[in-house]
């Protein structure tokens, strides 16, 4: 039998316990442990102990209306909260621990019969190891599929891109997805035409060019140019060293509106 | 003479009508025996290794090996493996509900292995937009580019977000915990609601089993999306609703009316599906000619009221788009249904996808046998749900006489039961392109009423005398009901295969998620972006950007699907201030599984885009192309509506 009052206070500890955990550590595992119990079922508990809709309800009826009543009151507060813009997680933990506080004190007026729990079942050492094999399997499932789903890369390229950052200047910059380390050059050229020019022409103009820029997969090259405001735009190719064709081509416009 | 022929004629008739007559076969009772932890852990096990093997199946097939179809769905039977001891007769209540959790939360598990650590489904995608916008920037009602309507139906977000903010959790993992919460519920609520009507919990958990058929148990009610939470909301009001018969007190109306008020700022259409469930039982109830409490009346009309009065308020708050949301939606679906049944649209293809694949062998054969096993357990169980409720217990259509003189006992069952008329409707729906969508939504209602009639069927006359072979081919036909819904809800996008075109979580991979992410670095969130279907969910999603889209009466499909970059090409462009295009060229490499690259209107003609047509803006001076990786380009438009 349940003592007519234990869970109500342990609600309410339960609570003030989170909104300390809250100011004073981000650690997952340990705000996890306190607050889904407190959003998923102890609240909706304690409101349910305090309103007492019947009391007849078995345990089971009883365990799924409190998660569904906690729901129903974490809905609430997500609506109150908003109003005085204390949606974070300070405002939350103070939301539950008020409704846990204040539902628990009516709860504790009203007359309660605990429920008579049935006897737990026989349960044997093999049956704690294939229960903890299955959760061992299942846990390793999800994290097998966690990586196999991170690791698989179909498809292997190379970002690069050149964007306008304030008049004048630019941002340039390669990043690998290739399955091994690839060298590249880079040519950037101005183009003072509103045509579009490859390098050598008389209205182009080569502003810079880095050579020899060695990448593993995963590594990324950024650097800030300086281009001025007097061409129209700026053109940038990524040459891949092993065959010295153009790989990645970009352009990006010189701040300054123009009408097509 | 005449009497003797007219008597075997009247006999033989009688055993055809055998096995649609309202006679009661089964034990009314449920044997008692005591729980077997065994069965409840090596089930377990079972199911662990079930999910191994899913999540080997998604391994073949992400390297494309022949046999991941083999291996996937071998995986998926061995989790549905609790099914076998469900439906059997000597199972303690307690096995069974634990046994349904279990099962309940395998189905999901298996939809979460798809893709562990992020939201893949389209629908999924708009919602994970709002729950980021109220994570990040603290507030509700933030405008969404792609479900301009879920701002105004927050609650999953609001749950999901408060996971997130108080056990420091990304919105993908508390929106994960918090869909194994609500899938807990439901099962549970929904054995509940069954084993009140019943008063038997074999019948109860056959017949959750059995709602593991419905067409969107498998996806749409696994999905981080509104509906998944308003279903078992609508479960628990069910279930509450029977609390009034046990305490006539006022009280009563406040538990109603909170998850009342809950479910209408969850999702619109289960909350009409509630209101509309509760008219109709006071209706039935008002019918019911047995005694009745002038007390409980009045305590129904206080429910509905609140059922009715609820989403119509909030319908009605300022600002929310649902009747411009849903008013062209069942336009559509009402016109092409009577087209459909004026014989004036050609009909849809079966099992054939948008691409003009059809769907394998395997998943055709089992959609058909599972479809036609429940209609057989709605004919065989029918009349037999129809009259579970009368007091008087002679065998035969007799029986069928006290519901026409309107003397039932319960008015939940006479619904439930004629709600499973919605069944064949939905099939029907289904049949027609526009409707579609209508029918496979309304599914997750009226199959309420569908699984309480097979599983009527089944414990009254499949099962009702208990041997070998009925428990070995009824458990067998409940599996391969579940495992062909499974296989047709997820179709041939259940296994994670390499990238396809259109094709929604088919077509999300680290390449497109990584230039989303890249917009969000180095361009900022909020900017103005249109891309295609696929790529406008990883950029409003993980890039964090505005989307310029159909939603926002711009179709870009129009830019793209010209050669030049003329005047038609530039009015989307303009019109959406468009800032940034991204153009993945992926798209021309095949033709969209899903049946459109941009939108449903857009001018692609079921063909790719050639290339040259993409690629037309290198071509355009006030154009930049500020990022290539070879497969996705990024233009900037700003100067084309300056």
């Amino acid at each position: 039998m349940f003592n007519k009052k234990i869970d109500l206070t342990a609600g309410f500890w339960w609570a003030l316990l989170l909104l300390l955990t809250v100011f004073i550590t981000d650690n997952f595992v340990i705000r996890l442990i306190l607050s889904l119990p407190l959003i998923c079922f102890l609240t909706g508990h304690t409101v349910l102990r305090a309103i007492k809709p019947v009391q007849t309800a078995t345990p089971l009826e009883h365990s799924a209306l409190a998660a569904g009543l906690s729901i129903a009151v974490c809905v609430g507060g997500g609506f109150l909260l908003n109003m005085i813009s204390m949606l974070n997680p300070i405002g939350w933990a103070i939301w539950i621990m008020v409704v846990n506080g204040f539902a628990g004190l009516i709860a504790l007026r009203q007359p309660y019969k605990p429920f008579v729990l049935a006897e737990l079942p026989r349960i044997r050492v093999w049956h704690g190891l294939v229960l903890c094999a299955a959760i061992g399997v299942t846990s390793g499932s999800y994290l097998l599929a966690a990586y196999t789903i991170d690791t698989f890369h179909e498809f292997k390229y190379t970002e690069f891109w050149l964007i306008p950052e304030i008049p004048g200047k630019m941002v340039i910059g390669v990043q690998s997805g290739e399955s091994e380390l690839e060298e590249y050059d880079i040519e950037v050229i101005a183009v003072d035409s509103t045509d579009k020019a490859p390098a050598g022409r008389a209205n182009t103009a080569m502003i810079a060019a880095f050579r020899s820029i060695d990448l593993a997969p995963g590594d990324q090259w950024v650097r800030e140019l300086t281009v001025g405001v007097n061409h129209k735009r700026v053109e940038a190719n990524l040459y891949r060293a092993r065959d010295h064709a153009v790989y990645r081509k970009v352009s990006a416009l010189t701040p300054g509106p123009a009408k097509l | 003479m005449i009497s003797t022929i007219s008597a075997q004629i009247a006999d033989q008739f009688r055993i055809l009508l055998t096995p649609i007559d309202p006679t009661l076969r089964g034990y009314r009772n449920d044997p008692v025996v005591s729980i077997s932890i065994s069965w409840i852990v090596l089930l377990c096990l079972g199911v662990a290794v079930g999910s191994l093997v899913v999540v080997l199946g998604h391994f073949a097939g992400l390297h494309s090996s022949a046999y991941s179809p083999t291996i996937f769905w071998s995986g998926v039977t061995l989790i549905l493996l609790p099914i076998i001891r469900i439906a059997d007769f000597k199972v303690a209540r307690s096995e069974r509900i634990l046994l349904l959790i279990l099962l309940g939360e395998a189905i999901l598990f298996q939809n979460i292995l798809y893709e562990p650590t992020g939201f893949a489904q389209y629908d999924e995608m708009l919602h994970w937009m709002s729950a980021n916008d109220i994570l990040y920037r603290h507030k509700l009602f933030v405008d969404n580019s792609l479900l301009p309507i879920a701002p105004y139906y927050p609650a999953l977000e609001i749950v999901a977000t408060a996971v997130a903010n108080l056990a420091n959790l990304t919105v993908v993992s508390a929106g994960h915990l918090e869909l194994s919460v609500i899938r807990a519920i439901l099962i549970v609520g929904l054995f509940l609601f069954f084993e009140k009507l019943s008063d038997s919990s074999r019948l109860a958990a056959i017949g959750v089993v059995v709602y593991m058929c419905a067409a969107t148990f498998p996806v749409f009610e696994s999905a981080f999306a509104y509906e998944s939470l308003g279903l078992p909301l609508c479960v628990l009001i069910g279930l509450t609703e029977l609390q009034i018969n046990r305490a006539y007190t006022v009280r009563t109306l406040i538990l109603v009316g909170m998850l009342l008020a809950t479910l209408a700022v969850t999702h619109h259409v289960s909350a009409f599906w509630m209101a509309g469930y509760l008219i109709a039982l006071m209706i039935i109830e008002t019918f019911r000619r047995k005694e009745r409490s002038r007390r409980y009346h009045l305590l129904l009309i206080g429910v509905v009221i609140l059922g009715v009065s609820f989403p119509i308020v909030w319908m009605t708050i300022k600002g929310n788009p649902l009747v411009n949301y849903l008013g062209p939606l069942i336009e559509d679906a009402s016109y092409s249904f009577y087209e459909k049944i004026s014989g004036q649209s050609p009909p849809r293809q079966m099992f054939v996808g948008e691409d003009g694949q059809a769907q394998p062998i395997t998943i055709q054969l089992a959609a058909i046998a599972s479809t036609l096993l429940i209609a057989v357990g709605l004919t065989t169980g029918f009349f037999r749900s129809l009259c579970l409720s009368i007091g008087t217990q002679s065998p035969g259509w007799p029986r069928l006489l006290s519901v026409m003189r309107r003397e039932w006992l319960d008015s939940r069952i006479i619904l439930l039961t004629l709600a499973a008329f919605g069944f064949p409707i939905s099939v029907a729906l289904r049949l027609s392109s526009a409707a579609w969508e209508v029918g496979h939504r309304m599914s997750t209602f009226v199959f309420i009423g569908a699984a309480f009639v097979i599983a009527v069927s089944i414990v009254h006359f499949w099962q009702a005398r208990p041997n070998r072979w009925n428990r070995i081919s009824v458990s067998a036909a409940i599996v391969l009901m579940v495992l062909g819904n499974i296989m047709l809800g997820s179709g041939y996008l259940a296994i994670h295969l390499p990238y396809q075109v259109g094709a929604d979580p088919g077509s999300i991979e680290p390449m497109g998620i990584n230039t989303a992410r890249w917009t969000k670095e180095w361009l900022g969130p909020g900017q103005r972006f249109s891309a295609d279907r696929v790529n406008k969910t990883l950029l409003a999603t993980y890039g964090d950007q505005d989307i310029i889209s159909g939603l926002q009466h711009v179709d870009i499909s129009r830019a793209i699907f010209t050669k030049e970059l003329d005047r038609d090409a530039l009015y989307p462009i303009r019109k959406g201030r468009v800032n940034y295009l991204l153009v993945d060229l992926r798209l021309t490499t095949g033709r969209a599984v899903l049946g459109e690259y941009y939108q449903s209107w857009e001018r692609s003609g079921g063909h790719p885009p050639p290339p040259n047509f993409m690629l037309k803006f290198d071509r355009e001076p006030n154009v930049g192309r500020i990022f290539d990786n070879g497969f996705i380009v990024i233009y900037d438009l700003r100067r084309l509506h300056v």
